[in-house]
């Protein structure tokens, strides 16, 4: 990175090569296969290039570069609408037993309330607007959006404690 | 565009980064340009209150007071400018910001009823919450500006910051070049600093949702 930020081309493109490579192999531990991943690697890249003049080369950029990663994947999550994130992957019964569960991701939503990795899941995961999720719950449309905004900032702060 | 074309894209024309300030001087230059600044537009316009000095070189509640303050706007300075570079002290000065402000507003609190001071209306700057507000505003300016350099993963959340560290500067000052009573310390000195935090927020909100459409 220090040569990067003197300009050496060869360098950094190894550099953010190695870092794709590093970027999607966390996301795929922390959240599995996703249709957005390559979408997540990319937007991560060029957040890092765009704030690679604030790497302090005496320091390990393992903190800088997952603090990018980890922002990036919680705005995405954010700003996912009715599009299915897991790649070929519908639950048409939530009530279903369901194998996302027990995948990688499953440890993150396994620690929000059932409140909300419902709204996540119904929302983020399984495609349905808040309209239809906030009629599966029973619920409000408000009170839907504050369930599925509570269980994001929840797993922001488990990815962000994993920096300790 | 795949990965591996958007990371030649990246790589091509490369332009070397600007020298690196290393953070702990950017943040001396921020308190030091920011006290400075604050310390001599109080001067400019009213003395110090008469007998400050005395008070606070005895050891006393006061100046144990004076220095909780000073800790409280270091640490809200250093979360402040920390939070412009990602992975950077992500929690300890945040916690230790608002344990020192919290420790410094109890001060107040408990001086209801046991005031480190004699409370009196001895040295009363007719315009304190004014002055307040307004030498508030270039630091937190300031501030802003060497964030926005920088790479704020949460430019409102860092905004916030600054203006809370910003207005502690004026807040301690006041107490010096003030009058000493713990109600009229609350709403004028310390308010500002709520007031200042809520309008830097909501300005910055505004300005980061127009500009994504």
């Amino acid at each position: 990175m220090s040569q990067a930020q003197r300009g050496d081309e060869d360098s950094y493109a190894r550099l953010l090569t190695e870092l794709a490579e590093m970027i999607k192999a966390y996301l795929l531990n922390r959240f599995g296969r996703l249709e957005m991943l390559d979408d997540c690697v990319q937007e991560s890249l060029i957040a890092i290039h765009q704030a690679r003049h604030t790497y302090d080369p005496g320091r390990s950029i393992r903190p800088w570069l997952f603090a990018i990663v980890r922002h990036k994947m919680i705005d995405m999550l954010r700003r996912q609408r009715s599009e299915q994130l897991l790649a070929g992957y519908r639950q048409e019964s939530p009530s279903e037993p369901d194998p996302l569960l027990e995948s990688n991701i499953g440890v993150l939503l396994g620690a929000l309330s059932s409140d909300h990795r419902e709204a996540v899941l119904l929302t983020k995961y399984w495609g349905f607007s808040v309209r239809e999720s906030a009629d599966r719950l029973g619920v409000s449309e408000g009170v839907v959006k504050v369930r599925v905004h509570r269980g994001i900032r929840k797993i922001r702060t488990l990815l962000e404690s994993e920096s300790l | 565009m795949n990965t591996r074309d958007l990371i030649d894209s990246l790589s091509s024309d490369l332009q070397p980064v600007p020298g690196f300030w290393p953070f702990w001087s950017v943040l001396a230059l921020w308190l030091a340009a920011s006290v400075f600044y604050v310390g001599g537009m109080i001067l400019l316009f009213g003395p110090l209150r008469p007998g400050v000095e005395a008070q606070l070189v005895m050891p006393s509640r006061f100046s144990v007071e004076m220095l909780f303050g000073a800790a409280a706007l270091v640490c809200w300075a250093i979360a402040g400018l920390a939070d412009s570079i990602p992975g950077l002290y992500p929690r300890w000065p945040i916690r230790l910001a608002w344990m020192f402000l919290g420790i410094w507003l109890l001060h107040f609190i408990v001086g209801f009823v046991s005031p480190s001071l004699e409370p009196s209306m001895v040295g009363k700057r007719d315009h304190c919450s004014s002055e307040a507000y307004i030498y508030s505003l270039p630091p937190t300016l300031l501030m802003i500006w060497l964030q926005r350099r920088r790479f704020p993963l949460n430019p409102l959340r860092a905004s916030i910051y600054a203006a809370i560290a910003a207005a502690i500067i004026p807040a301690v000052a006041m107490q010096v070049a003030c009058m000493y009573e713990p109600t009229h310390i609350l709403v004028n000195h310390v308010f500002p600093i709520l007031v200042l935090a809520t309008g830097v927020g909501i300005a910055a909100f505004l300005i980061i949702h127009l500009s994504r459409k």
